[in-house]
């Protein structure tokens, strides 16, 4: 009867220590192993934006359109700038008729003895023709930056990528410096998971990862390149005169934060379109993978 | 196995739906353990019910996210 | 001196360890679910602040509703709880899908629905009724909160089902890890105090000192009792599988009861009315039936055990081959018995007390194989409990809960109340919850005590002594003694309202999120429209139609009687169950509102009885009827006494009573002459025997001037109109 107890009570107290061995086991492959739900794709956004104002009277890109690097995106009025360049050629010409003007007055009194022309006089001249000269070199600037102006008149590509929210369309005033579309550059696709603090020291630089996409069965392959070196104390806003704010209400349990990991897409098949801000899972592999992969 | 699937569009965790198989698997082997009366040989039968739930899920769970 | 110290010193021990054994079964219990419950809230608390849900107050009102005792319970609550809620946020669903730009169709809709989870919540018992309540109240708090934001209504969906669930969980495990308590157990405690206590009851009326007050006591706690076990066993039902096994034999044991008790105080009555003159039957039988006391007297002593089950069952047995000799020699030696009418008041004497006999033996069988193990291969499938509920209440209940919404709603969009949301949403909590207990006004008052109380606690421990605490430890630890109030309120069963309701409402106002929220304005604003939801809602309950009104003891009676009827035309397969089960609830459902109009009760109390007498006959001569077959002229008479008696029974007076009386006499008249055909076969006349008995056990209730009967029946029956001719 005691024997049969103590064995009824050896039974149950195996199952239990299995129980939580195993329970532990799956606790710390969920809880403590390096991978979050919360990882998003991101890429270099370069906002276009007009270098000089004027109204747009053309745009041959199509929203979400590829582009390649020194495609044609908008075109401000070129007429103004055309004019300005015709302006700017003519003053050109007007200072460089002056320069030969005085050059050739300062040559002409050069020659002439001290008895016609006073010592001042000929510095005077020679001065002036200097000046001439200046303001030759300046018209000719003036000229160029009026080309250059002209030149920038046509918007194009800086990299290859995809245009994105395309804001612009012919008739539209243009600002210079105001953003009128973003483009997406190709080929600098990159993802930041937002891991927990607590499970940032089982990550190190160079580790193989994979990204699953939501709604994407297909892993993506990548490794970790670089960790954020900061993040904002969300109970410690600067308050007013650049003091601070420190929130006086008491988590009861604390949680984790999260600091992001940035990682670098290794390879990326031809079917998977990426799209900056896509929400991903980022699961780093067990260490006896990692090592294989590193040797091989 | 992926670590999440996605229930009519809404993306719920794997381990859910470990969960609810287990929980299945946990009311056969019950019955099955019931019927054997295997519960009259254990000291604290719901201690070792909850602890072969437990035994089940974790199994499921480590298989799940392997 | 000296020596009663030395022998105090001496007993000290065992006294102490018998005095521990005596807390445990009583104090210890209550004080073990109060850590239990306070530890699981904790425990839900933690977890959900962990996994960042954002409402932990859910997982905590969550965990003391479903708390019980019994993990059996908590688990059968719990699947009504999730089922009742996904119910509840589908219905939420729609009508925000529908009308969230319409606030008038909108409240419309959610009053609806209330009302008829109100309704169906007063028409189901135990846990279905609990499923109709969080089916209401989850529609008006999802669908209140989300209405302002359609867009996150499924977050707020997913999460509060997290919530709810992560509550039950902790509920289950905590209860059943810690100390359980099997509703195995508490069944089998069940079944062995009710065999005790039918023993007593019993053999103290056969001894005859008990008065008509404490044998009527006595059947009102046999009343709860089938009751209770009827509801434990559904319960356990999910809780052990070694229970399953033996559910069968559950039924069976309730059903044996009920049938056994209501043949035994049938045959009470025909014995009291027989010796209330002398008659030479009367004699006779207290003579056989003082015999039988003996019989049970072993089992009355020590009721426990399966093994005195099985000696009395055997001396039952043996008793009933006693009866029948002594039934032969009591014919042979008084001539008085043969005359018409002594003989057949003592053949149905004799009768009843063989089938009470009968009933008693299988009774007591079945009790004494319970514990045995092995499953039961023929399950006759009428051993169901029906139960009976009266529509028109319930309906009646669902139409207060409506219009008290529809209040509220009304008062709400006059005035563009901002806490009209929580006012609202508590008063469709406690409606739904004060549809479906049995004193509308007990649970009005308490309910409303409940919250006032939670509410205060919440005020003052959230401003005075939260702001102090910092860490979950510190938290836990000021939060455990005011939890453990609340679930200690909560095992007093007199006081469960008031425990619930400060329970919730401490969790409700507390609301403990992580990190804390501190705002003072809107907690005491939402406190008090919450409270005011809860006032108005429990006024329309009271004021309306109040439960305990001349009008509900009237339908009461108009459905105790309505089961005579019953007994009269439904299909007989499966009848006799649901007669007893349906007369079983009414006097259950009697029991729990006795304390209110004590004298109104009583008499409700002696209609049942006597229903139950009549109609159990009626049934018996139906069945019988049927076995036997009978010319026209015979059977036309029995049936035609069978229609006036339900006749009777839906409008009463004094002419359908004597048109009764008379129409049961011409129909014995009838089968004592077929019995005396020579063509008879002794199968057939054994038969006719017990109609008859049958017959004139009806018509003895009929004459019996003590009856609720002939109470409310009006003039008493002179004897001397309707007499037996004897042929």
């Amino acid at each position: 009867m005691n024997i049969r107890k103590v064995v009824h009570v050896v039974i149950t107290i195996v199952i239990v220590a299995v129980a939580v061995l195993l329970g532990r086991a799956l606790w710390n492959r969920y809880l403590n192993s390096p991978w979050t739900r919360d990882g998003r794709v991101k890429a270099d956004v370069i906002n276009i934006a007009a270098d000089v104002p004027g109204i747009v009277v053309q745009v041959p890109v199509k929203d979400n359109q590829m582009v390649h690097r020194g495609d044609l995106l908008f075109v401000v009025d070129p007429a103004r700038y055309r004019l300005a360049l015709d302006q700017a050629r003519a003053r050109l010409a007007a200072s460089k008729a002056m320069m030969t003007m005085r050059q050739q007055q300062a040559e002409r009194r050069a020659k002439l003895d001290g008895i016609a022309v006073s010592a001042e006089n000929r510095e005077d001249t020679l001065s002036q023709a200097d000046a001439a000269a200046a303001a030759y070199q300046e018209a000719r600037v003036a000229v160029e930056t009026a080309a250059l102006n002209l030149h920038r008149t046509e918007v194009r590509a800086p990299v290859d990528g995809y245009v994105t929210n395309l804001n612009v369309h012919p008739g539209d005033f243009a600002t210079s410096g105001g953003a009128k579309l973003a483009l997406i550059d190709k080929n600098s696709f990159w993802v930041y998971g937002y891991f927990e603090e607590t499970k940032l020291h089982l990550l190190h630089e160079g580790d193989q990862v994979d990204i699953r996409l939501m709604g994407n069965a297909q892993p993506l392959q990548g490794h970790v390149e670089s960790f954020s070196r900061g993040i904002t104390d969300r109970d410690n806003p600067t308050g007013k005169e650049l003091l601070s704010d420190v929130n006086p209400v008491f988590n009861w349990v604390r949680l984790a934060q999260r600091i992001p990991v940035r990682i670098r897409i290794d390879h990326l098949p031809d079917n998977v379109h990426l799209v900056a801000g896509m929400t991903c899972t980022v699961v780093a592999r067990p260490p006896e993978q990692q090592s294989g992969k590193r040797q091989s | 196995m992926p670590r999440e699937f996605s229930l009519l569009d809404a993306l719920m965790p794997t381990l859910f739906l470990v969960f609810l198989a287990s929980v299945v698997l946990q009311t056969v082997l019950d019955r099955i353990m019931g019927r054997c009366g295997v519960y009259r040989h254990v000291w604290h039968p719901p201690l070792f019910r909850v602890s072969i739930f437990f035994c089940i899920f974790s199994v499921l769970g480590l298989i799940a996210l392997r | 001196m000296s020596a009663s110290a030395v022998s105090a010193a001496g007993s000290w021990l065992p006294t102490l360890k018998q005095e521990a054994a005596v807390w445990g079964k009583t104090e210890g219990w209550r004080w073990i679910f109060v850590l239990k419950s306070a530890l699981a809230a904790l425990l839900a608390l933690w977890l959900s602040m962990r996994f960042q849900l954002d409402q932990p107050r859910l997982a905590m009102i969550t965990v003391f509703i479903v708390m019980r005792p019994q993990t059996g319970m908590i688990l059968t609550k719990s699947l009504y709880r999730i089922g009742g809620t996904v119910a509840g946020i589908t219905a939420s669903f729609l009508l925000v899908s529908l009308f969230a730009q319409e606030p008038v169709l909108f409240l419309l809709g959610l009053a609806l629905w209330v009302g008829l989870c109100t309704g169906g919540a007063a028409f189901y018992r135990d846990f279905k009724s609990y499923g109709c309540v969080l089916a209401g109240y989850s529609a008006a708090l999802a669908g209140l909160q989300a209405a302002p934001q359609p867009s996150a209504f499924f977050s707020l969906a997913t999460t509060r089902l997290s919530e709810v669930t992560l509550g039950i969980l902790c509920a289950g495990v905590v209860s059943d890890l810690i100390f359980p308590r099997r509703l195995s157990d508490q069944i089998t405690t069940n079944v062995q105090n009710r065999y005790g206590e039918f023993m007593a009851f019993v053999h103290s009326s056969l001894s005859g000192t008990a008065t008509p007050a404490e044998l009527s006591a006595m059947q009102m706690r046999m009343a709860d009792n089938v009751i209770a076990l009827e509801s434990i066993r559904t319960a356990a039902f999910l809780e052990d599988p070694e229970v399953r096994s033996r559910d069968v034999k559950l039924r069976r044991l309730n059903s044996e009861f009920m049938a056994a008790s209501t043949t035994f105080y049938s045959f009470h009555q025909l014995l009291k009315r027989l010796t209330k003159n002398a008659t030479p039957a009367g004699e006779v039988l207290t003579e056989i039936y003082d015999s039988l006391g003996p019989v049970l007297e072993t089992t009355a002593a020590s009721p426990r055990s399966s093994n005195t089950a099985r000696v009395a069952a055997r001396h039952i047995a043996a008793f009933r081959v006693v009866l029948a000799r002594k039934v032969k020699q009591a014919k042979a030696e008084v001539p008085a018995l043969s005359a018409p009418q002594n003989k057949v008041d003592f053949d149905t004497a004799i009768e009843l007390l063989q089938r009470f006999l009968h009933e008693l033996h299988g009774y007591t069988t079945t009790y004494a194989t319970l514990s045995a193990r092995g499953q039961e291969a023929n399950s006759p499938d009428d051993i169901t409990f029906a139960t009976y509920t009266d529509p028109v209440v319930a309906s009646l209940a669902g139409v207060k809960a409506f219009v008290a919404i529809l209040l509220i709603g009304t008062f709400w969009i006059a005035t563009a109340w901002p806490y009209g949301a929580s006012a609202l949403s508590f008063a469709a909590v406690t409606s739904a919850l004060f549809g479906s207990v049995p004193d509308q006004y007990r649970g009005v008052r308490h309910m409303t005590i409940g919250h006032g109380s939670g509410y205060v606690v919440a005020v003052l421990f959230a401003y005075l002594v939260m702001p102090s605490l910092d860490g979950f430890m510190l938290l836990a630890a000021a939060l455990l003694p005011l939890l453990m109030i609340g679930s200690y309120i909560i095992t007093c069963p007199r006081w469960i309202a008031i425990g619930t309701g400060y329970v919730v409402f401490f969790c409700a106002m507390l609301a403990p999120t992580n990190p804390m929220v501190f705002n003072p304005i809107g907690v005491v604003n939402d406190g008090t429209a919450a409270l005011l939801g809860t006032a108005i809602a429990g006024l329309v309950f009271m004021t309306l139609v109040p439960a305990t009104g001349a009008w509900f003891k009237r339908r009461m009676a108009d459905q105790i009687r309505g089961q005579v009827v019953m007994a009269c035309f439904d299909p007989l397969p499966g009848l006799l169950n649901r007669f007893e089960g349906g007369t079983y609830e009414l006097l259950h459902k009697l029991g729990t509102t006795k304390h209110l109009a004590d004298d109104q009760n009583q008499r409700l109390v002696a209609w049942i009885l006597t229903v139950r007498e009549i109609g159990r006959a009626v049934i018996h001569v139906r069945e019988d009827a049927r076995r036997v077959p009978m010319p026209y002229p015979v059977s036309g008479l029995v049936q035609r006494s069978i229609r006036s008696t339900a006749r009777l029974f839906r409008r009463l007076s004094a002419r359908h009573r004597r048109e009764t009386l008379a129409r049961v006499t011409l129909a014995m008249n009838a089968i004592r002459h077929e019995m005396g055909l020579a063509s008879r076969t002794p199968h057939d006349k054994e038969i006719l025997r017990r109609l008859l008995a049958s017959l004139h056990l009806i018509r003895t209730a009929l004459l019996d001037d003590e009856t609720a009967l002939a109470a409310a029946g009006g003039l008493p029956i002179q004897t001397a109109e309707v007499t037996v001719h004897a042929t």
